[in-house]
């Protein structure tokens, strides 16, 4: 029997046996440019190429960004408020029956006609989401702060309404079986706020779209950047189902996290870098990372520096282990 | 417990009404100026980044005990310039050119503030030359450089170049940080001084500008 790409990957996350190691290729991630977020955020990804001039702007808040092509990431430009009790008076939040859900899709008919697993992002989830409101200082303290922590409260409670609603139509419109949900909750050192204001703060909205998520019979995919291993033990208990996270250098250790936890919880790796871009003399290199990571409940995906022949290379000799196996 | 303690530890949990509060009434009890400064803010300060280089505290805790101490700090200016207490020195500091983030940055200059060194802060995105430009004309011995991009941390090195340039290289202290930075690289790019957190930055200029 074969599984399609998008088979593979639902096993996977139902603890199911896999054919091969599922990597992001077997992923069709929709983020389409009616939903302004993703231009904000300069991560159109739909049918048609979108032009990176376009990139920044307003989000679905209102939140002026501004895209920068070198660094390839967008940044706020100003914050709407300057104190978050004034949220419930000033804030306007998306109206997700002003889309065209089924124009989206027509449009886009022949990008989600496809044997993966679609997947959508939500960027900006819950403390980036304050932060985009009040600024970085504003809203690290108002999550600490005893009088501000109601507003808080109310405001995440009604933002995990709103991503489950944004989550359910594309599980319905899109056939989406995976969502992932962009919050960085890390530093180079280790985690911005305490474990208890995570626990306190964050964790009960994320824990209700995890539950809706899985409601849904899709998957759950956690992004934070930064040092979170301190979060892992946290993110198993709410049902989080993979992160990926993302490093600069390899600050997490992986490898120790999968040894330590690699039973309960299904990480995401982005396979090392490898020593050379020729095609030829890396292929014993791609067969032993492969190969390392086989045995592994992990889902792969592979560094940015590997070249298109290189990708293509990883990808297939994933599916040919897949099927040695 | 001393008023100085009670103001102190009033900072360090970020309580800046109650500094606010207690501040008038030490010097009305005749506690001068320049002791609460170095008693309670500074010292309760040093404390706080012990206690976040260390993890026991998170950014949220440092960030409202930074704002308690400038609450502090504007109170008892009118005093300090009336006894004539000048600052430890004084520093730049920036994100480099194409880098926009400015959490650590901000937190650094505070633990800096927090140690008494007048800061001038270029905010993000600042071009080498204006580094150069503003330690000369503010008389600076200090400039301090955040990168957070493994894109943008080699302006690090045009900013020593534009030192040397400008015939100021050994006239200034050139301290580098940020999350992609490490010793290796400081050295490379000829820097003097590399520090991994704003706790241990604020204790090295401080000892620099001594
Ligand atoms: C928060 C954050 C953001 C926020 C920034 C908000 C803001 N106002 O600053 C947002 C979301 C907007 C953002 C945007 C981007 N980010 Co960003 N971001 C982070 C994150 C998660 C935390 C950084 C942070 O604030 N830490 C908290 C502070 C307290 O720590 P710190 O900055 O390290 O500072 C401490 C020390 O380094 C030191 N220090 C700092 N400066 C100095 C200076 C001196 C002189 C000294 C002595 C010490 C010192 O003291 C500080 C306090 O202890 C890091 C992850 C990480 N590993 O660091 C990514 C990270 C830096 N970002 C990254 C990227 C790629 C981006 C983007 C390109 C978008 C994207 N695709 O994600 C854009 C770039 C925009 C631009 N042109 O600058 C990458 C960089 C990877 C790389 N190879 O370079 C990182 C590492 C995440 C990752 N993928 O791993 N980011």
């Amino acid at each position: 029997m074969m599984y399609t790409p998008k088979e593979n990957f639902i096993h996977f996350y139902h603890n199911d046996p896999v054919e091969w190691t599922p990597m992001a290729d077997d992923i069709c991630m929709f983020q389409p440019e009616e939903i302004n977020l993703y231009i904000a955020r300069g991560f159109v990804l739909q049918q048609e190429p979108f032009p990176v001039e376009k990139y920044g702007g307003p989000d679905w808040f209102g939140v002026e960004w501004t895209y920068d092509p070198v660094s390839r990431g967008s940044m706020e430009v100003s914050h709407p408020l300057s104190d978050i009790s004034e949220w419930e008076e000033k804030i306007v939040f998306p109206n997700l029956d002003d889309y065209d859900w089924e124009g989206i899709g027509k449009k886009n008919a022949a990008y989600l006609n496809t044997d993966k697993m679609v997947a959508t992002t939500i960027f900006s989830g819950f403390f980036e989401r304050l932060i985009s409101f009040v600024g970085f200082e504003n809203a690290a303290i108002a999550l600490i702060d005893e009088e501000q922590q109601e507003d808080v409260h109310k405001l995440f409670s009604r933002l995990a309404d709103l991503y489950i609603d944004y989550i359910r139509r594309f599980h319905e419109h899109y056939g989406a079986m995976h969502v992932c949900i962009h919050d960085d909750w890390g530093t180079q050192r280790g985690l911005t706020f305490s474990p208890d204001v995570h626990t306190e703060m964050i964790r009960p909205y994320i824990q209700r779209v995890i539950d809706a998520v899985h409601a849904m019979g899709m998957s759950y995919e956690q992004h934070s950047c930064g040092k979170v291993v301190q979060l892992i033990p946290a993110m198993i208990e709410m049902g989080v189902d993979t992160w990926l996270g993302q490093d600069l250098g390899d600050l997490n250790n992986k490898d120790a996290l999968i040894a330590e936890y690699g039973d309960q919880f299904k990480f995401g790796v982005t396979l090392p870098k490898l020593s050379t871009t020729d095609l030829e003399a890396s292929k014993p290199e791609i067969r032993a990372i492969v190969e390392k990571y086989a045995p592994k409940r992990v889902w792969t995906r592979c560094d940015r520096t590997y070249t298109p022949e290189q990708k293509a290379y990883t990808y297939a000799y994933t599916r040919e282990l897949g099927r040695k196996r | 417990m001393s008023i100085l303690q009670d103001i102190s530890q009033a900072m360090q949990k970020g309580k800046a009404k109650q500094v606010k509060q207690l501040i008038p009434q030490a010097l009305e009890e005749g506690v001068s100026a320049n002791q609460i400064l170095e008693e309670a803010l500074l010292a309760g300060m040093s404390e706080v980044g012990k206690r976040f280089r260390d993890n026991e505290i998170f950014v949220p805790e440092v960030l409202v005990a930074a704002r308690a101490m400038n609450m502090g700090t504007e109170l008892l200016k009118p005093y300090l310039q009336q006894a004539g207490v000048e600052p430890k020195g004084k520093a730049v500091i920036g994100t480099v050119k194409g880098d926009l983030h400015d959490i650590g940055k901000n937190l650094v200059r505070m633990m800096m503030e927090g140690k008494g060194i007048e800061m001038i802060d270029l905010g993000v995105d600042v071009e080498p030359q204006t580094f150069i430009q503003s330690a000369i004309d503010n008389d600076c011995k200090l400039i301090c450089c955040s990168a957070l991009l493994t894109t943008t941390m080699n302006v690090i090195g045009d900013v020593v170049e534009c030192a040397k340039q400008a015939g100021i290289r050994d006239k200034v202290k050139i301290m580098i940080g940020g999350a992609p930075i490490n010793q290796q690289f400081c050295d490379t790019v000829g820097a003097d001084v590399y520090t991994p957190d704003a706790a241990t930055a604020a204790e090295a200029a401080a000892s620099l500008l001594a």
